[in-house]
């Protein structure tokens, strides 16, 4: 199941375990000038409020409702990273592993291929958490992992338009699938609450309508699978369409304040 | 039968007031009284379970004074909060049989009732 809880969205799966939950979250960051050095994204600018499309559907585009899912406020030429955290309530010396997708405009993230439902062995299209902890961008054409970062859906500038010539999506599209649980219990075998595993060692604490368009390059790496693609329950699959809803219109749909908009070199699209 | 069985409310209250005038004096009769805005002599009918109701808003001022949670106090005195009545009333069917649906479930199964994100079409 996927539910949203605050500021995150948590797919779980307490048939498996009671720990068999990954939280997800959307961190905005400043796009960094073009030609600064490349770094890693820090999160000081805070996690985007997270809102059901049902609750205002009535101000929503239709296309909206009828993809469903879940909506967040970003200003054109704000960045954003996707953080992951596995359930480590109470010590869990052995969280629950997911495999993670992450598309925009239906393009794949970590390979730019068209969004499948499958996990692709060989180019791996998705990361695992653990020990994966942040999905930092989007593949650019030149294979550098590159920030993403928000631009208007329909101004030529988006990765889904560069790339399948049409604007039919944007947005970012989010599968979640949960380790078998065979695969599981072996790997977790001999670990007991309170003590240390396998899979959390150098787990660190970290802690109108959008696309996401390529920023500058960022120091940050998808691991590779250290289970291999067998090891994932695809019939747990679970998705979501986060839709990207300009900040400015935030307060028109959701009577909030948004987010005040981050001061960066590399605000455009206005 | 007991005072508390008859008079859940007032013997709660009385109890929870007295065990904070042990140590503090500004919790006696006169002073919380005084301090919610109303006779020490209606605040005593009220801890007797005598004929003495209290609005709204002088138990949530009650509930802050005794360090209570307001819904629960407002529940012993058989009221619901007047915000709980405006989330009913904009959809009386679907709450009312949520409700009804929810009454035997343990508290666990109560606090795990959980909204899933609609996936639709895409």
């Amino acid at each position: 199941m996927l539910e949203l809880s605050g500021q995150e969205l948590r797919f779980y799966h307490p048939d498996l375990e009671p720990w068999a939950l990954l939280r997800v979250f959307l961190v905005r960051t400043v796009q960094r000038p073009e030609n600064s050095p490349a770094r890693l994204l820090t999160s000081e600018n805070g996690r985007l409020p997270i809102r059901h499309v049902d609750d205002f559907a009535e101000k929503l585009p239709e296309s909206w409702r009828e993809r469903g899912g879940v909506f967040v406020p970003l200003y054109p030429g704000e960045s954003l990273w996707i953080g992951l955290m596995p359930d480590s309530d109470g010590g869990n010396p052995c969280p629950y592993p997911f495999a993670v997708k992450a598309g925009t405009g239906k393009v794949n993230m970590l390979t730019l291929a068209l969004w499948t439902e499958t996990l692709q062995e060989g180019d791996q299209d998705y990361a695992v958490c653990p020990p994966q902890h942040w999905i930092p961008g989007l593949l650019g054409q030149d294979r550098t992992l590159r920030q993403m970062v928000a631009t208007p859906l329909h101004s030529g500038r988006t990765a889904e338009e560069a790339l399948l010539g049409a604007a039919r999506h944007g947005g970012i599209q989010l599968a979640a699938f949960p380790m078998k649980h065979s695969v599981y219990r072996s790997l977790c075998q001999g670990t007991s609450p309170g003590g240390r595993g396998r899979i959390s060692e150098g787990l660190a604490a970290f802690g109108p309508d959008l696309g996401m368009e390529w920023g500058p390059p960022v120091q940050a790496d998808i691991l590779p699978d250290p289970h291999g693609p067998s090891s994932w329950d695809m019939e747990r699959m679970n998705r979501v369409f986060i839709h990207l809803a300009d900040a400015r219109t935030w307060k028109g749909i959701t009577g909030e304040d948004p987010p005040g908009p981050l001061a960066g070199p590399g605000r455009k699209g206005e | 039968m007991r005072n508390t069985d008859k008079n859940p409310f007032g013997a709660y209250i009385r109890e929870k007031r007295e065990s904070f005038r042990k140590t503090d004096r500004s919790f006696s009769l006169r002073q919380v009284a005084q301090r919610i805005g109303v006779e020490p002599s209606y605040l005593s009918k009220v801890e007797r379970g005598e004929n003495a109701p209290l609005s709204e808003e002088k138990i949530l001022l009650l509930a802050l004074e005794l360090d209570e949670d307001q819904d629960v106090l407002l529940a012993l005195c058989g009221k619901i909060g007047k915000d709980v009545q405006e989330v009913i009333r904009k959809r009386p069917l679907l709450f009312a049989q949520l409700i009804r649906d929810l009454k035997n479930l343990p508290d666990h199964a109560v606090l795990r009732i959980i909204r899933e994100v609609r996936d639709g079409k895409w």
